[in-house]
């Protein structure tokens, strides 16, 4: 078992950082969300996501998710969960974007403001949240462009005119077609302690999650 | 509590601030750029008109980076540093930052928090802390005489 679901197994106590995967719409198991599990103290566990276009949430993690153990070495978890705890204020204002590329967070941990189109999904959100603190998980060189990703950005775009400017939603279908990075794929980087992951490492150890997922 | 640091890490009347702060004075302090008011642990701009005064600075979480921890620390315990330095460049007070990087004393620091100056500045390392690499340099020798994995939990850092 790669991860494990919050309603069966509780999130270990003396874990601080993980990652959470799941499905936000049960009508459309196919459609897998993301984000960030930290834990500051005692208390519960906590889920930091980017749930949509300018929704950037912290709440408790949810029982149906799912989740894994950051590969990180203890004195980086303690740290990154720190960060994270900081995140939602630090960060609130982060568009949704269907390409990834740069650098997104300042010195200050604010998000920098792209141009239109530009923005990040619920997975990029983590790579570019470990990026901004040294931490590549995956090698996004060697991130193929799939034909069978268009029509998930195709998707996304429809849902995004009843929620984003036109301008941003026109600008953003320049980018289809671009790299993306699945939700399972980056859930393998934060879990692997041999980051940064190439795409078949990740691809691999992607579907020993949804294996998991199904499984429960 | 007077200041853990290095005696060549402040200024004289810096050094003089953690006594200060014991007697609860306020103290001027002197910089190359700009004259600070300290008081209570907060910084302040003190050179320029009131419409342009940076906002102050709470530095009082510094000390907390000093002390050899005597517990695992939580995540919690890490916040603060965190948020302190982020305030501080939010302040543009770089040159304060590059002088508290280099006041680290890295034999008494736990390791999350050393980790927690070095990845927390990572983004402005080059310039304008002169003093990120040192730094870096001097955890990289103090985890490995304390037998811990630096090249694991320096990863990334260059």
């Amino acid at each position: 078992m790669v991860v494990h679901r919050q309603s069966v197994q509780l999130f270990d106590s003396d874990e601080v950082l993980g990652v959470a995967i799941g499905t936000p719409n049960l009508t459309n198991p196919q459609q897998h969300h993301v984000g960030l599990i930290y834990r500051i103290d005692d208390s519960g566990p906590r889920f930091c996501h980017l749930a949509w276009h300018f929704m950037l949430k912290d709440e408790p993690l949810p029982e149906l998710y799912l989740w894994g153990s950051s590969g990180l070495d203890p004195v980086n978890k303690v740290f990154m969960a720190a960060y994270v705890a900081l995140l939602k204020q630090n960060a609130a204002d982060v568009p949704y974007g269907i390409d990834y590329g740069g650098i997104y967070f300042d010195d200050q941990g604010r998000y920098i403001v792209q141009p239109v189109g530009r923005g990040l999904t619920c997975a990029t959100f983590i790579l570019a949240v470990f990026t901004r603190n040294g931490f590549d998980l995956v090698k996004t060189d060697s991130w193929p462009e799939r034909p069978d990703d268009v029509q998930w950005q195709q998707q996304i775009i429809d849902v995004l005119t009843r929620h984003a400017s036109q301008e941003h939603v026109e600008a953003i279908r320049q980018s289809v077609g671009a790299k993306r990075f699945r939700p399972g794929e980056v859930a393998a980087g934060v879990i692997s302690e041999n980051i940064p992951l190439d795409f078949s490492a990740a691809q691999a150890l992607a579907q020993e999650i949804l294996q998991d997922m199904y499984k429960h | 509590m007077p200041t853990t640091a290095g005696d060549d890490a402040f200024s004289q009347k810096l050094k003089q601030w953690g006594y200060a702060m014991e007697k609860s004075q306020p103290l001027a302090i002197t910089s190359a750029d700009h004259q600070l008011i300290v008081w209570d642990g907060q910084l302040q701009d003190n050179t320029v008109s009131s419409a342009q005064t940076r906002p102050s600075v709470d530095i009082s979480w510094f000390d907390r980076v000093m002390e050899p921890a005597t517990r695992p620390l939580k995540p919690a315990d890490i916040m603060p540093v965190i948020a302190g330095l982020t305030n501080m460049l939010k302040a543009n007070y770089f040159e304060e930052v590059d002088r508290l990087l280099k006041s680290v004393k890295t034999s008494d620091a736990a390791p999350e928090m050393l980790v927690a100056l070095l990845r927390t500045t990572y983004p402005v390392r080059r310039k304008p802390l002169r003093h990120w690499s040192k730094l870096l340099k001097d955890v990289r020798a103090e985890l490995s005489a304390r037998h811990l994995d630096g090249e694991r939990i320096l990863r990334g850092l260059t």
